[in-house]
């Protein structure tokens, strides 16, 4: 049988499955049910949205790189894991990076050379603190967002050049 | 009006009504998708977000400049501080 060719099978020996309909030509037309595929992520589209607006209201009006790391941060050092991330990132020296692990229960907060100028250990242990008392309560996002605007009010405005 | 009557008008009809409000109030909860609950096991894939770059504007370091650090290996260390936290 050549590429393309139409193979048809004899009316007898195939039984229709579910959702098996024959054309008029012999075709077997089969419809495929889809699953719904599960969340990528515990949080509704609003919330998602307002971490998308914080962080980026956050990085504008501060001048530094905040992101958010959200998953397991390997091995037991938290911390390490977190720090070798921040290495990763474009600006080390403005990063600011929230790297949260729910099921290790941690949050590291880890700042760069400008970014720890700006962002004194004390402001960040604050932001920590509230971000815990949100998650404590099982309110990721909610914990995030509130982090990020303390941290945002810490840092203060850009300088000006 | 029999016993079929009195039953269908003093308790289906209550019954229905019951049900129906029971439906309305209880189904955003079972709608929504599930919430993380502390504690429980983390099952998603790792995301890491960033500012979304149009909306911050000023600067953009190119990813060309990030390969080119990345390929040194190893990368320095560049935290110098931060603070943590557990619950």
């Amino acid at each position: 049988m050549a590429t393309g060719e139409i193979a048809h099978r004899d009316v007898e020996d195939v039984e229709l499955g579910y959702g098996a309909a024959r054309m008029a030509d012999g075709r077997i037309s089969v419809a495929v049910e889809q699953k719904p595929k599960p969340p990528a992520l515990p949080f509704r589209s609003s919330e998602l949205a307002q971490l998308d607006e914080a962080l980026t209201l956050s990085s504008r009006e501060t001048g530094l790189d905040f992101s958010i790391y959200l998953g397991e941060l390997d091995g037991d050092d938290t911390r390490k894991a977190a720090e070798e991330l921040h290495a990763q990132t474009l600006r080390p020296t403005h990063a600011v990076l929230i790297a949260v692990s729910p099921g290790q229960r941690a949050v590291e907060i880890v700042t760069g050379e400008e970014s720890h100028r700006r962002l004194p250990d004390r402001g960040c242990k604050l932001a920590v603190m509230s971000m815990v008392a949100s998650f404590k309560e099982s309110n990721l996002a909610g914990g995030l967002v509130s982090g990020l605007r303390m941290l945002t009010d810490q840092a203060g405005p850009a300088p000006r050049r | 009006m029999n016993v079929v009557d009195t039953l269908l008008v003093f308790a289906l009809i209550p019954l229905c009504v019951y049900g129906l409000i029971a439906l309305l109030t209880l189904w955003p909860k079972f709608a929504r998708t599930p919430r993380y609950q502390a504690g429980q096991e983390w099952g998603y894939a790792p995301v890491w977000w960033t500012a979304n770059p149009a909306g911050v504007g000023t600067h953009a370091p190119s990813a060309h400049l990030a390969l080119e650090q990345g390929e040194a290996g190893e990368p320095a260390p560049t935290a110098r501080g931060g603070a943590r936290g557990n619950w």
